[in-house]
């Protein structure tokens, strides 16, 4: 691993926490194997699933004969194909991830996605790692395989958190760019003046299994701030003088707190996981309670 | 309410300064802090509802600054030192605190009596009125305020610390004489002993009524050590030179046993008297002193080379409760030898009175003798003494002179006229020469009656006629002494008398120079007159005195004798430019120091108006008159004020 990594904690002991969120894993699901992902279309699995009607050009060798000596109709069989699981990573780097101490949001948020991307990659899925902030801004090309694991640390450990968070073009470009489906998880803190609900829906429609984990540091979900201040905006630049009371502070953090119970309701409602992670916590802990839940990486 | 400090004008300055400055940093503190937050749209949403109250935010800042100019104006007031106008309830105190010998007795603790004094003279400035103005005096033999009349208890702590206790007794009568002085015309004076009450009965008998006199004895853990064993003391420690034998010398030590209350209560004493000379033990004797007894010892026919002599007094079992008065000081005269040139006719009687002095295995004087024919100044001038006897020469010798009968106008003194069978009416008894000498009914047959100078003494006159004389005159930047005897010793009956050999004895000694062995005796508590080795050689100026710790004070010389007030024991020396060291000793020798007496109560006064000193009343702790401290105070907690209401966020 590259000096950059190690910046931003991906070193020796995180590796040794990411096997250790790996076994675990494996003790979650046990019995199940690799590739065990299937869809319904035809394919090289073993496993019949349905018949469709012949159309000129389909192999003859899956047509089923015994079904045109009964019925005298050219069907075809279809098996469930076993194919691998896309999984998606998409990690907020705009500039209000810089909240926190030691990196901010952004680190945990990295530490994050390098968790389910390792235990992803050990099961032989299709990891792929995207970055945006002001629009999608990199993107690591999709990886299976353990080995792997160090080009997205890398890629991670890069991560810088600048611009502005603009879900519903990203996830637009993310949708339009992205033929194979497969699972996402946004790991954001969703702040977004435009609105999170278009992006996501962006993503439902077009088939993906979108997940949610927003990130939310304790300083700006309870800010203890005191005084005549000039707040400006991380992301927008927006200038507002303030004079803040414990009162104030206080009003700001129930709105907050509404903000995030709106956005979980939402995604609630859309049949999507749904996790606020507390920087507070260690993200280990986060991430099984993110196996727990089972919306991830089945 | 009146200011001891800056006056008004001044303080506005300060004031309308720190106010410009203040709002200066309030406008500064204006300017926002800047702070970055992730989500401004939430913000907006909260600070849309807090619009209605910045009004009441802006107001509570003005209310800081308020408050800060309030504190400033208080601090600026406290430089200015107001005081509130004198109370009539306030008193003028004047401390008094007993630094005599006997307060230097300790305790089994290691504390002395002094010590508690001054612990107890603490207590009471720390328990001072806010109205009383009070003052430190250190009663030894040289009453003396500590300082100035004074409120601030720090300054009074400090005029009790520059307290000494010394080696001398207290002149009570003296310290309330300056405790009236330094009270007179105050309110409410009143005088506070700190004391072991350690005076003789006349001293408290002489206290001056209409004086309001407080006694302040000292605590029972005084009390407890001074009824311990009593006190022994060395009261007399002398020594002297044979006469015929200057080698040799005599000493006198007399000690005594003073019983645990002065009295003559408890058993023996088991004690060691140590003679030293030079820090060598000549003898040591085991004694057996009763409580109230006196013991003399005389030691005879002691020898040695030594000039400096101790006699300590040790108890054969514990200590004493008085240390200092069991070492003794005393100095050995010193000798000299002289050469004396007698030019005569033949005087058996003076030859014989000679011949009785210079006797002995050391003889000190020289004597030759020649007739007056033969008499050659230069000869003269290489003695140390010239005896004329009935012969005067044309001019004085370059040496001391004796002058018996001397005539006509080589004579050093004018003689203005005779007198026939004379009758001695005045004598200068305190002058060496006639010391021991008594010259009552003396009968001479005629005698020269001389006309003096102004610096000459007469030391024996008829009617204030002069017909014994001293004089000293400076001859070639030396001093020359002469004694003038105003008649023929052969036609009086002087040299069938005792006073006759001391007469020439005490003349020889003081034409050599040599002061009497009491001259350099003192004791304690007295202003000592100190004779430097060549009185005639430094009339006035300035001498260095050395104590007996080895510092050294610059002492006033005049007319030869230089003057200081001694409060130590010791030996001492006086170093004068151009002359020989003189040294001295001192002692306590003081009855009444040495009994160590402890009243627990203080009567004073005679007769009727014989009065029981009453106890010193602590004062209530009233509002001080100097106000800067509650100012200050005032300060401190409005600053608190600010500071919890600014951690509070009330007034931001």
């Amino acid at each position: 691993m590259g000096a950059p990594a190690r910046d931003i904690g991906f070193d020796q002991a995180f590796l040794k926490k990411l096997e250790y969120l790996h076994v675990v894993a494996r003790r979650v699901f046990a019995g199940r194997l690799r590739a065990e992902r299937r869809s319904r279309k035809a394919g090289t699995g073993v496993e019949f699933a349905d018949h469709r009607d012949y159309a000129p050009g389909d192999d003859l060798r899956y047509l089923d004969w015994s079904v045109y000596g009964r019925m005298d109709r050219l069907l075809l069989r279809l098996f469930e194909e076993e194919e691998d699981l896309h999984i998606y990573l998409l990690v907020d780097a705009s500039a209000s991830m810089r909240v926190g101490d030691g990196g901010g949001k952004l680190r945990y948020a990295a530490q994050v996605a390098a968790a389910l991307a390792y235990v992803g990659l050990a099961n032989l899925d299709r990891v792929s790692v995207l970055a945006f902030g002001d629009g999608l801004r990199a993107r690591l090309p999709a990886a299976r395989g353990k080995g792997r694991i160090f080009k997205i640390l890398d890629f991670l450990a890069g991560l810088q958190a600048r611009g502005e968070t603009r879900l519903a073009e990203t996830l637009s470009a993310f949708v339009h760019q992205t033929p194979r489906r497969g699972v996402v998880v946004l790991i954001s803190d969703c702040y977004d003046p435009g609105g999170y609900e278009d992006g996501l829906n962006m993503l439902r429609y077009h088939r993906f299994e979108p997940s949610v984990i927003q990130v939310v540091d304790a300083r700006e979900a309870a800010p203890q701030l005191r005084g005549d201040l000039e707040i400006v905006d991380m992301e927008t630049g927006a200038l507002r003088q303030v004079t803040l009371s414990p009162r104030l502070c206080e009003e700001y953090a129930r709105r907050h707190r509404a903000y995030c119970e709106g956005l979980q309701a939402f995604c609630s409602s859309r049949g999507m996981s749904y996790i606020r992670a507390d920087t507070a916590v260690p993200f280990e802990d986060l991430v099984l309670r993110v196996f727990r839940m089972g919306g991830f990486l089945r | 309410m009146t200011l001891a400090g800056l006056p008004w004008a001044q303080l506005l300055g300060l004031f309308a300064a720190g106010a410009a400055a203040l709002t200066m940093l309030y406008l500064l503190r204006q300017r926002r802090r800047r702070l970055e937050v992730p989500f401004l749209r939430l913000w907006e949403q909260v600070l849309r509802q807090s619009e209605a109250t910045t009004l009441w935010q802006r107001m509570q800042r003005w209310l800081s600054l308020l408050v800060q100019l309030l504190i400033l104006s208080l601090l600026v007031l406290a430089l200015g030192d107001p005081r509130l106008g004198a109370s009539p309830r306030g008193r003028t105190l004047v401390l008094l605190i007993d630094a005599s010998a006997s307060m230097q007795a300790k305790g089994g603790d290691g504390r002395s009596r002094f010590d508690l004094a001054v612990e107890q003279a603490r207590h009471l400035v720390r328990h001072l009125a806010g109205d009383d103005t009070a003052v430190v005096v250190a009663l030894d033999s040289q009453p003396a305020p500590m300082g100035g009349l004074s409120q601030n208890e720090r300054e009074l702590l400090q005029q009790l610390d520059a307290v000494r206790v010394q080696d001398g007794p207290a002149d009570l009568l003296r310290g309330l004489q300056l405790a009236q002085d330094l009270s007179a015309g105050r309110p409410n004076p009143q005088v506070v002993l700190f004391s072991d009450g350690g005076f003789d009965e006349a001293t408290l008998a002489a206290v001056p009524a209409g004086l309001d006199l407080r006694f302040q004895p000292l605590p029972d853990g005084a009390a407890r050590m001074a009824a311990a064993e009593g006190n022994l003391a060395i009261t007399s420690f002398a020594v002297r030179r044979y006469r015929r034998n200057r080698l040799g010398y005599e000493v006198l030590v007399e000690l005594a046993a003073f019983g645990p209350s002065g009295g003559s209560d408890g058993p023996s004493v088991p004690v060691e008297l140590e003679i030293r000379q030079e820090g060598e033990t000549v003898d040591l004797q085991q004694l057996t002193l009763r409580p109230g007894e006196r013991l003399r010892r005389l030691y005879p026919n002691l020898g040695g080379s030594g000039t400096r002599l101790e006699a300590r007094l040790r108890r054969r079992s514990g200590g004493d409760l008085l240390p200092l008065d069991d070492t003794a000081y005393a100095l050995m005269p010193q000798r000299r030898r002289q050469r004396l040139l007698l030019v005569s006719r033949g005087n058996l009687f003076l030859e014989g009175a000679l011949l009785s002095i210079s006797a002995g295995e050391e003889n000190q004087i020289e004597i030759e003798k020649v007739a007056p024919a033969a008499y050659d100044p230069l000869q003269a001038a290489r003695f140390d003494i010239v005896l004329f006897d009935a012969f005067t020469p044309p001019e004085p010798p370059a040496a001391h002179a004796l002058y018996l009968d001397p005539q006509g106008p080589g004579s050093p003194l004018p003689i203005v006229e005779t007198v026939v069978a004379p009758l001695v009416t005045d004598v200068a008894k305190e002058h060496p020469v006639l010391r021991w000498v008594t010259l009552k009914d003396l009968n001479i047959s005629r005698a020269s009656v001389f006309r003096l100078g102004p610096n000459d003494v007469a030391l024996a006159s008829m009617l204030r006629r002069p017909i014994l004389a001293a004089l000293e005159r400076q001859q070639g930047g030396k001093v020359r002494r002469a004694v003038l005897v105003g008649f023929d010793i052969r036609r009086s009956d002087l040299p069938l008398r005792v006073a006759f050999p001391l007469l020439l004895v005490n003349a020889l000694d003081w034409l050599a120079g040599e002061v009497t062995d009491e001259a350099l005796r003192f004791t304690t508590g007295q202003t000592w007159r100190i004779p430097l080795a060549d009185r005639a050689a430094a009339p006035t100026g300035e001498a260095d005195l050395v104590l007996p710790d080895g510092g050294r004070v610059p002492v006033p010389v005049h007319e030869g004798v230089a003057l200081y007030h001694g409060q130590r024991v010791g030996f001492y020396e006086l170093q004068s430019r151009g002359q020989r060291p003189v040294l001295l000793s001192a002692n306590l020798f003081n009855p009444v120091e040495s009994t160590v007496r402890l009243r627990t109560e203080l009567a004073v006064g005679e007769g009727a108006a014989r009065r029981v000193l009453p106890q010193p009343e602590m004062g209530r702790r009233a509002v001080r008159r100097a106000l800067w401290p509650y100012l200050l105070l005032l300060c401190l907690l409005l600053l608190f004020l600010e500071w919890w209401s600014y951690q509070r966020r009330w007034t931001v």
